[in-house]
């Protein structure tokens, strides 16, 4: 049950990051574009920097949820990578809780800023876009991000009951040793698919 | 809270932080539960809720933050660009006639390629497969081969695009542009006091790494194209920002689309691309997640008037300041050896930038030493990331060698933090107007 819930909800959270990832590309073309259009053809694009600005909300939150589901969120690690068992699982699930309550009220506090925005009609200042769909990109990442976090804390919680099983929804705490294999094979596939 | 004024409220709340950190909650809960809370008991739930919900979009959508998505793009892509090789094969045939010039060389290759990929880590780890085993060929020691390719790797932190310098720069406030023009020449500082460092244990003790010679001006000259990425990004970046043509998202667009293109042209496909892109994505939003997350604690302080009291009171004491600074330096040291260089940046900086400001330095060089320390902490046990890199490609050399290996490179490092803090002008002269 937890293992298809988490499937799917992954393949959600990918979708995210994608989409934030398309914008960080969109911000390199539109800024080369810049940059020519501009010193070339002293011809700049009309309200650059607002779209920018408006954009970023995009790549800043949408992958959030994707982040803390492969464990890209830092942390020390020192206390977590000594534990074993039971105390491992429960020391993270304390963590995860202490995640959802904070991330549930900066969903309300961004909530609320977006809704002032709308009814405002606040807009930006150069070419007066409205500001309000990129302050609704904030509630809606963080809410995307208590849904993974309540899932991870249904993993770990099964794992502090019955900690024989097989981890599933859940990251595994790593070693300084641990990290390096990762660090090292993502370089050296990288590497290699080019080489 | 009951009892408590504003200040200890503070200073509680920075102690509760750290004691969170501490128990492996991730920094970006941590620190926005701990401002919330403290924000709540100073100024009221209604009135905290409200700060609170404003600083994450606030706080994120603005122009200046939009370089760092480029900057982490140029570095997962500079791996598809294929560099790596060719950037050693041109350090070994300018550099391989000085005593321990293949490791001379591997400063400076993996310091190149670490500078636009931006990543220490992947530096190390790629180094560790290209560099080392030919180091070895040239019967180099074990200890020099590997501690040179984790050292080196670490060189990377202040050369442009750098994304520490960047995440300095958001966070005091201060022109990312000038901290990008300053960051050059005391990381060409820094290759220096290495290749000095190298070059006078390899002549006291020439088996520790022979010179290899025998290549003529024409095959040196040959390996330069190899080389046209590397330049290509350090010079758009370090160029725009000196001369003024781009700003620094634009210089971090154009360096993309550099290597970008150079990647596409060598044959990338769409499912490494799309690696590149998601992984970047990962690391964008987590940099920005703990961006506006300290940025909510350092609200609170704010409120708490805490960085202002510790500033006063550090600057009223009976000390030289040379001396705070020393152990500024020192808390830096220690704390390196735990934690991840952005992380340690913005848990401190909120405090400590102030008190360095009161003592009178220079918030551009400030920002130089700081990240050149962050730098230091990539080497020293027992969570010297560099070092676990390169023993976990080269499981044959022992991580006790690996760390002995980088000491002489730490104390390099020490070297040069202590020559760039007596001659602060090598950082300055260049931004200054």
């Amino acid at each position: 049950m937890l293992g298809g819930v988490d499937r799917a909800f992954h393949r959600f959270e990918s979708l995210l990051d994608l989409i934030a990832a398309m914008a960080i590309t969109g911000l390199m073309f539109v800024g080369v574009a810049q940059v020519v259009g501009r010193t070339v053809f002293d011809y700049p694009i009309d309200g650059y920097i607002d779209y920018i600005e408006q954009a970023t909300a995009l790549f800043a939150f949408l992958g959030v949820a994707y982040c803390q589901a492969m464990a890209g969120h830092i942390r020390m690690e020192l206390l977590v990578g000594q534990l074993k068992g039971r105390a491992m699982w429960l020391l993270e699930g304390f963590g995860v809780l202490f995640a959802l309550v904070i991330v549930a009220i900066l969903i309300d506090g961004s909530f609320q800023n977006f809704l002032r925005a709308y009814q405002l009609g606040d807009s930006t200042i150069d070419i007066r876009l409205p500001i309000w769909p990129s302050k609704l990109i904030v509630p809606f990442a963080l809410t995307t991000l208590w849904l993974r976090l309540a899932l991870q804390l249904w993993g770990y919680l099964r794992m502090a009951r019955h900690p024989g099983l097989t981890p599933v929804a859940v990251p595994v705490a790593k070693t300084a040793a641990e990290i390096a294999k990762d660090e090292i094979a993502a370089a050296l596939r990288a590497e290699g698919a080019s080489s | 809270m009951i009892g408590l004024s504003a200040l200890e409220t503070g200073a509680a709340g920075g102690l509760v932080l750290i004691l969170l950190i501490a128990l492996g909650v991730r920094i970006v809960y941590a620190a926005a539960a701990v401002g919330t809370a403290g924000l709540i008991a100073l100024v009221g739930w209604e009135a905290g809720i409200g700060i609170v919900g404003v600083i994450p979009h606030a706080k994120s959508v603005s122009y200046t933050l939009s370089v760092l998505p480029m900057f982490i793009l140029i570095g997962f892509l500079a791996f598809h660009a294929g560099m790596t090789q060719a950037a050693f094969e041109a350090c070994r045939r300018w550099f391989g006639w000085l005593p321990g010039g293949l490791a001379v060389g591997t400063v400076y290759a993996v310091a190149g390629f670490g500078a636009v990929s931006g990543a220490s880590t992947a530096a190390a780890a790629v180094f560790a497969r290209v560099a080392i085993p030919e180091m070895l060929r040239a019967k180099y020691s074990p200890r020099l081969a590997a501690g040179v390719v984790a050292a080196g790797a670490t060189l990377d932190s202040l050369i442009p695009p750098s994304v520490l310098l960047v995440v300095y720069g958001i966070i005091v406030e201060e022109s990312i542009g000038k901290l990008l023009i300053a960051g050059f020449v005391p990381g060409l500082v820094s290759a220096l006091v290495y290749t000095a460092i190298i070059v006078v244990r390899c002549i006291r003790d020439p088996e520790m790494g022979p010179p290899i010679r025998g290549y003529t001006w024409p095959q040196r000259f040959q390996s330069l194209p190899g080389l046209t990425p590397i330049f290509l990004v350090i010079g758009i970046i370090f160029s725009s920002m000196y001369y003024g043509w781009a700003t620094p998202t634009e210089a971090g667009a154009l360096g993309a689309f550099c290597v970008f293109s150079i990647a596409l042209w060598r044959g990338m496909k769409w499912p490494e691309l799309k690696a590149a892109l998601m992984e970047s994505a990962k690391l964008t939003v987590m940099i920005f997640s703990i961006i506006w997350s300290i940025l909510i604690f350092v609200r609170f302080l704010g409120f708490a008037g805490l960085p202002n009291a510790v500033a006063s009171f550090v600057g009223g004491l009976d000390v030289p300041p040379l001396v705070i600074l020393l152990m500024i330096y020192l808390l830096y040291f220690v704390l390196g050896m735990f934690m991840d260089a952005i992380g340690m940046l913005l848990l401190t900086l909120p405090v400590i930038f102030p008190i360095v400001m009161g003592l009178g330095y220079d918030p551009i060089w400030f920002g130089i030493i700081v990240v050149k320390l962050c730098g230091i902490g990539l080497l020293t046990p027992p969570v010297g990331l560099c070092c676990f890199v390169v023993n976990g490609v080269r499981p044959d050399i022992p991580l006790g060698t690996i760390f002995r290996g980088v000491w002489p490179f730490v104390i390099a490092d020490m070297l040069t933090v202590a020559l760039l803090t007596a001659y602060p002008q090598i950082i300055t002269f260049i931004i200054a107007p």
